[in-house]
């Protein structure tokens, strides 16, 4: 019935992309046998709407380190699900303009708060370790703050008796996506905030409890 | 569990939900939305955005009825937000993006007392008013009478609000009792006069959202102040009302139930078995799929479980409680006709559509 497709169930929602004339891009997960997938559709025919989903794929394979199937989805090379993480790739990806150059993120990040490189460092079985060539107080900080930024963004497993290592349940590498994540894990609360804005949006509240337009 | 024995012919969904306001016997329990099931994927899907479909009758027409020929259900609203009769009166209008609704600024409100209170006589002229005729001409040249089409006039207690602000207006209903039945006295033609139009546009019900919330307004107040003047309503306007008062009304359905509107629709903290026995088949219930935590951010399963409750509990028309939230996910909206059709395919109570 109708023009709707069958997508799945839909996990993430950009509201208006303003890099393609305000569109809706949803991303869409389903379920198979071997893991899940993901989609990114719009059901816009704004010109130009088919150019933008493929650089938003295309993205999202660089940035997060997804592999794309024969039918255009995308999954973790894993198999395993990372919903969150995702999730952030998604909303990561689509503040890019289309005409942007896709590199994969590197696993270092400058932290102004301590003024020190610190790098996500693999060590096996999905594992990563937080750590900076200097070591004092404000770095040992900083990396345990980046670590647990990771955590909540990925939704990955702590290790006990290392605040500065992290570690992906499915025990595999995903550098492309640390990478990605280290440029937010210093300030999950910012990532965090804007996502609940952006979902705030478009709800109707009775006279009663609207709040004052914003001038 | 609802019973109904009485085998009923396939209906059309325009017949369906007539015969469920008029709580008669019907071939399945009708999906309908009092408001808005207007989604950002849907104005997509037909090129109909926000602010701009609520202001323009082709571009409303054409999002409205995406409720019937994507969603399944059984009913087209086009009356997506609450602020067309404002904007023809004048109250200063937040149009927002396609993302937001638009709001009325009630910070800035138009109306000090009752002494100001005007309403003018061609507002039915103002371009905002006259949309929603004009897309109910277009949804009706359209469809003709295979879908029931809904129209919408807002209650002069959420008139007030817009006009005098929240603040103003509670504070009035408290301390000048008289001026507070003066300035809905003043209202009330404005929500007959539109509902009006709508039928004579060929609407089929009209949804009186009247915001008397019980956050705000206690059932005594709601007697108080509006169980007269919604009686008159359903005396005077030429059709099917649809009463919508968000929150917790179980304090008032008693009061709801004896003013001879055709039904309440009613939210989702409201409980289906406790509402139903309150209303005691005087008036028909329409709801409450809950919004916020439900349509929007849980799954088709969780749905599915509101769903069942509400026909358990014998509920005349499903649908979801209040306007749905922009972001609400297609698939949410798709499994509630789904399923309706397999509760009464399951309980073999009559032959689903």
């Amino acid at each position: 019935m109708g023009q709707t497709l069958d997508l799945g169930r839909r996990i993430e929602l950009i509201s208006m992309d303003r890099h393609c004339g305000d569109i809706t891009v949803g991303l869409y997960e389903q379920q198979h046998a071997d893991g899940p997938s993901y989609r990114v559709h719009t059901y816009s025919q704004h010109p130009g709407s088919t150019d933008r989903i493929a650089f938003l794929v295309r993205a999202m394979e660089v940035f997060g380190g997804l592999v794309r199937a024969p039918d255009g989805s995308l999954r973790f090379p894993c198999g395993s699900r990372h919903l969150m993480a995702i999730k952030r790739v998604f909303l990561d990806t689509w503040k890019l303009p289309s005409t942007s150059t896709l590199e994969t993120p590197a696993l270092n990040i400058l932290d102004k708060k301590c003024n020190a490189l610190l790098t996500a460092v693999y060590r096996a079985d999905g594992r990563y370790e937080i750590r900076c060539e200097r070591a004092d107080e404000e770095v040992n900080r900083r990396a345990t703050v980046y670590a647990r930024g990771l955590l909540k963004l990925a939704e990955l497993t702590e290790l006990p008796n290392d605040a500065t290592a992290v570690e992906f349940p499915c025990h595999q590498p995903h550098h492309a996506l640390v990478g990605l994540l280290m440029r937010r894990a210093g300030d999950v609360r910012t990532a965090i905030r804007e996502a609940a804005m952006m979902a705030a949006r478009g709800v109707l509240a009775a006279p009663s409890n609207q709040a004052p337009p914003e001038s | 569990m609802a019973s109904n024995p009485v085998q009923v012919p396939p209906m059309t969904s325009r017949q369906r939900v007539l015969a469920a306001l008029r709580r008669e016997p019907v071939d399945r329990t009708p999906v309908c939305n009092p408001t808005s099931v207007a989604t950002l994927e849907l104005m997509d899907l037909v090129d109909a955005p926000f602010p701009e479909a609520n202001r323009k009758p082709e571009l409303m027409a054409r999002l409205a009825a995406t409720s019937y020929t994507e969603l399944g259900f059984d009913t087209i609203m086009p009356v997506f937000s609450i602020i067309q009769e404002s904007s023809a009166i004048c109250c200063k209008v937040q149009w927002e993006q396609k993302d937001n609704w638009p709001t009325v600024r009630m910070t800035e409100p138009i109306f000090r007392s009752p002494a100001d209170i005007k309403i003018p006589k061609d507002f039915l002229k103002h371009p905002d008013a006259r949309c929603v005729p004009e897309a109910i001409r277009i949804l009706r040249r359209e469809f003709g009478n295979e879908v029931a089409i809904i129209g919408k006039s807002m209650g002069p207690w959420s008139m007030g609000y817009h006009t005098m602000g929240v603040e103003p207006f509670l504070l009035m209903s408290l301390d000048d009792p008289d001026g507070t039945r003066r300035a809905l006295d003043l209202m009330k033609g404005m929500t007959i006069e539109y509902a009006r139009a709508q039928f004579e546009a060929g609407a089929d019900a009209v949804t009186l959202p009247d915001h008397a919330t019980g956050d705000l307004v206690s059932g005594k107040y709601y007697e108080k102040y509006l169980l007269e003047l919604h009686q008159e309503f359903a005396e005077s306007i030429p059709g099917p009302i649809i009463l919508h008062i968000c929150g917790r009304t179980t304090d008032r359905m008693d009061y709801i139930a004896q003013t001879g509107m055709a039904a309440f629709h009613y939210d989702s903290k409201n409980d289906p078995q406790e509402s139903m026995r309150i209303v005691d088949g005087r008036i028909a219930l329409v709801g409450n799929i809950n919004n916020p935590s439900t349509l929007y951010s849980k799954g088709p399963q969780e749905v599915r479980e509101e769903v069942y409750k509400n026909l358990d509990a014998g509920v005349n028309l499903i649908g979801p409680e209040c306007a749905i939230p922009l972001q609400t996910p297609l698939e949410n909206l798709k499994e509630i006709p789904r399923a309706v059709i397999d509760w009464h395919r399951e309980h073999r109570l009559s032959q689903p559509k």
